[in-house]
């Protein structure tokens, strides 16, 4: 486990995603989700399958086998606006999850998901002044997602469950910055060799007034179809900052401290899966979060604006997947799942919205059920506001879901 | 599986054609969305700020002698010369008790490295005749055994530092003619009677702390100390020119001051634990910050430091009179050192000021914290304390800094401000390694106004 966090921990730190809300909460890692889920474009929280649902911990109620799940992604985005464009890329790993079914006393499950991750660190020119500029963002808002789920005794197609959302992680956004001598007269300039600044603001993140946000869902099983619904409390996010604004790390100046706060609304849920042909099941899931009030910028400062307006935000996935065969002698192809998805998405930026597909492959490894799971992504973010970027995006995310039957009599 | 590493390969190959990484679109992007490519700096110059409060503080402590030792006066400081010497002779020391016409002296090295220095006149002034009178006064003890030997040596030099500062020994005064002819040559004291009296009652081994004080001497002698490899030696001779010699195993100074009506903005050089405190009103400062940017000083929003902008580089400008304010000896101009006051994890500590060299001016017209230089102005930098001053200016009531007088200064005109071996080897040095010690009174400094000159970067910019 220690290991696992530490590798978590580590490639995240140097991945570089998204432009989007570096100075908000940052990109949003969708639903905590797995390879599996991503390679049906988000759509399948309602499928009942082995593993961890982060919109849906009814499902987990289901789970027959200790599961582990870890996911890693690779994205490679091309950045435009209307007078520039580059590129940049990322890998992290977004999550990872573990499950133990209990039989009739229920089913437990633990996770980490890198829910939010504002990472960039770029090495700029500034042709006007001649200096070079370092610019590093820095921040990840973590949720240890601790779960319990039920299958009603009285009623075995029906799972009740819940999640606590504990947030931790920190942030950081480092500007290292030449002198501009411009408005200086030729006698003065002196004084600014080799005196390059950085601004520095870093800070911590952390629920208001509570240790952790909530999610609780039912999740609801019939012969061929499957339906959850899910409702996740608002909160407020603390950010613990401090700023400082210094030519050396000797420097004794004293930071400025201060928090942020942002309200994060409620987040309803749900999604439907229909199973037909046996092994073709169409999914179809729905998210919605209606932000209302800005959020107040990281660090802010120079032309950069003190808050971020926001909209409400709202995941669309439709998604298919034929499951492999389970019968270990069949061939490969045929133990071998595929899945497409599409999903629409409003992101909490305001004017912010994504369109994006994907392709899945389900490799089987062994005969105990191990999957690794692939799946190919692309899309774009376009932004109809002149605060944000628009994006095209392409990449994989790579997962693997180990099964045992550890503890239990299954 | 083979399939897919393909599939992973060919994707990487493609996004490198897409996708072209080119720092000049992250850097337009970085600019259209306000991020800053660079600080402007801003100069904010501010005129004739009254001095609040000047105050020297002076710590009489003793300080090793053992490399080098004063003796003498210089202007208003007298400084007082102590030799610990621990030894015995159990042979010598039987016979020299009953022996009337015992006699002993104390010789020491002048600092030949100093008198000799090729920077320096005092050649031309040999010989150097002289009448000293010295204070003796002594604190002896006897014993026996290598053990008693040993047992002086277990008090601890900042023990024996400590306890010096209560010496109230009455003391022998002994006249000497002094004509020095060579800086090579020994000094020779022979100790007055009383003190070979006392000598005399020694039977095996002794402890003798000695005080040698010139008080009356209008000269500062300078002496090799105890581990200088000419260590001042004691010599203790019976009437048939039998003798025994001995080497003190340390020495201290001490200085103090002569006059008991104290100045206070009078400053020495010499190394000694003296400097000047003056504190500026911040009112005058925050006034011009606040002009300038147009925003409320002392930043008082929230835990009230304040990081909006950062001195990038603060000069302080003090008007000076050298000849009106200073007397030296040397010749030379003399350094002045700047710390400042400011804050660490909550308590103010004092650093010292790192100085940054303006190269054309320093070449033109040398370095600007110089005393004896000839100049109407004194300039340092404070750029840490005025770094520190305005990010807590709501929690200060003035700004404090500190100076401090350093080394004669060789190369005025040098860009190096260090030591520097040139083309040919040879070495050059910046400073002269041995101290002059001046005394300047900034009084008349302070009785009119100094200007102050910030170099400013702002992480205020234009809302867009």
């Amino acid at each position: 486990m220690r290991f696992l966090l530490c590798l978590v921990f580590s490639f995240s730190v140097v991945s570089v995603a998204s432009v989007l809300g570096l100075e908000a909460l940052g990109f949003e890692d969708m639903s905590g989700a797995s390879a599996s889920l991503a390679a049906t474009g988000y759509a399948g929280n309602a499928k009942i399958e082995e593993g961890v649902s982060m919109l849906n911990p009814a499902r987990l109620g289901f789970n027959k086998s200790v599961s582990f799940s870890a996911n890693l992604e690779y994205q490679l985005t091309s950045i435009s606006t209307k007078k520039s464009s580059f590129s940049t890329n990322s890998i992290s790993i977004p999550s990872f999850y573990l499950a133990f079914p209990m039989g009739n006393l229920g089913a437990f499950s633990m996770g980490l998901w890198q829910r939010y991750s504002s990472i960039l660190k770029y090495d700029l020119k500034d042709s006007v002044a001649g200096n070079d500029l370092k610019i590093e963002y820095q921040g990840s808002i973590f949720e240890f997602t601790p779960s319990y789920a039920l299958k009603l005794p009285f009623w075995y197609r029906l799972s009740v469950g819940g999640t606590a959302h504990i947030v931790m992680g920190n942030n950081q956004r480092s500007m290292e910055l030449g002198a501009n001598n411009s408005l200086l007269n030729e006698s003065d300039v002196w004084a600014t060799n080799n005196a390059s600044i950085t601004d520095i603001a870093k800070g911590s993140w952390d629920i208001l007034n509570h240790p952790a946000y909530y999610t609780l869902s039912m999740q609801y099983r019939g012969k061929r179809s499957n339906m959850f619904f899910s409702y996740t409390n608002g909160h407020t996010l603390i950010n613990d900052l401090e700023y400082r604004f210094q030519e050396s790390e000797l420097d004794t100046l004293i930071p400025s401290k201060t928090s942020r706060k942002i309200e994060v609304p409620v987040t309803v849920a749900t999604g439907i899966s229909h199973r037909f042909l046996k092994e073709h099941h169409l999914l179809l899931d729905f998210m919605w979060r209606p932000w209302s009030k800005s959020i107040p910028t990281l660090a802010g400062g120079y032309a950069l604006h003190d808050s971020v307006k926001v909209q409400e935000e709202y995941l669309l996935s439709l998604g298919y997947k034929k499951e492999g065969s389970g019968v270990f002698y069949e061939s490969y192809l045929s133990r071998m799942s595929y899945s497409a998805g599409v999903w629409h998405k409003k992101h909490y930026l305001r004017g912010v919205k994504e369109l994006g597909a994907s392709l899945g492959l389900g490799l089987p490894l062994g005969r105990r059920g191990t999957v690794i799971d692939l799946a190919f992504q692309g899309g774009k973010r376009s932004s109809s506001s002149k605060y944000h970027a628009s994006e095209a995006f392409v990449g994989f995310k790579l997962g693997l879901m180990g099964l045992s039957s550890w503890g239990n009599k299954y | 599986m083979k399939k897919i590493l393909f599939v992973l390969l060919s994707l990487f190959l493609l996004q490198a054609c897409i996708f072209d990484s080119n720092t000049e679109g992250a850097t337009a992007y970085f600019e259209s969305q306000g991020y800053p490519l660079n600080y402007p700096v801003e100069t904010l110059e501010i005129q004739s700020i009254p001095i609040q409060q000047a105050q020297t503080f002076f710590k009489s402590d003793l300080y090793s002698a053992d490399f080098r030792a004063v003796l003498g006066t210089s202007f208003d400081l007298t400084h007082d010369l102590y030799l610990d010497f621990a030894f015995r002779d159990e042979a010598f020391f039987q016979q020299f008790s009953k022996d009337t016409s015992a006699k002993a002296s104390l010789s020491l090295s002048l600092l030949k490295d100093f008198y000799n220095a090729t920077s320096l006149s005092y050649k031309d002034s040999l010989p150097l005749k002289d009448s000293m009178t010295i204070e003796w006064s002594w604190v002896l003890k006897t014993g026996e055994g290598k053990t008693f030997v040993d047992s002086a040596g277990l008090v601890r030099n900042s023990e024996w530092y400590q306890n010096l500062k209560n010496w109230d020994i009455p003391s022998i005064d002994s006249t000497y003619s002094l004509k020095i002819k060579n800086f090579d040559s020994l000094l020779v004291l022979p100790f007055p009677q009383d003190l070979v009296l006392a000598l005399q009652k020694v039977k095996d081994a002794c402890h003798l702390q000695l005080k040698v004080s010139a008080p009356q001497s209008s000269r500062l002698y300078r002496m090799m100390g105890a581990y200088s490899g000419k260590a001042p030696i004691l010599k203790i001779e019976k009437s048939d020119s039998s003798y025994t010699l001995a080497t003190p195993f340390r020495m201290a100074n001490h200085t103090f001051y002569t006059d008991s009506i104290l100045n206070p903005m009078l400053l020495h050089a010499g190394g000694l634990s003296e400097s000047l405190v003056v504190e500026l009103p911040k009112e005058p400062i925050l006034k011009a910050l606040s002009e300038f940017y147009g925003d409320e000083f002392p930043y008082m929003d929230g835990d009230g430091m304040d990081v909006r902008q950062m001195v990038v580089l603060a000069q302080l400008s003090i008007p000076i009179h050298d000849i009106q304010q200073g007397e030296q000896n040397l010749g030379k101009p003399i350094q002045v050192i700047a710390g400042s006051f400011v804050d660490s994890l909550g308590k103010t500590v004092r650093i010292l000021e790192a100085a940054k060299i303006n190269k054309s001016l320093v070449e033109k017209e040398g370095q600007q914290n110089l005393l004896f230089f000839e100049k109407d102005s004194l300039v340092i930098q404070l750029t840490y304390g005025m770094r520190d001053f305005i990010n807590r200016a709501s929690k200060e009531e003035a700004f404090k800094f500190m100076l401090r007088l350093g080394y004669p200064v060789l190369q005025p005109y040098s860009l190096t401000y260090n030591d520097k071996v040139d083309e040919k080897g040879d070495s050059s040095y910046f400073l002269f390694p041995h101290f002059d010690y001046v005394k300047y009174d900034f009084a008349p400094s302070f009785e009119k106004s100094v200007n102050l000159k910030l170099w400013l970067a702002s992480k205020r910019g234009e809302r867009r």
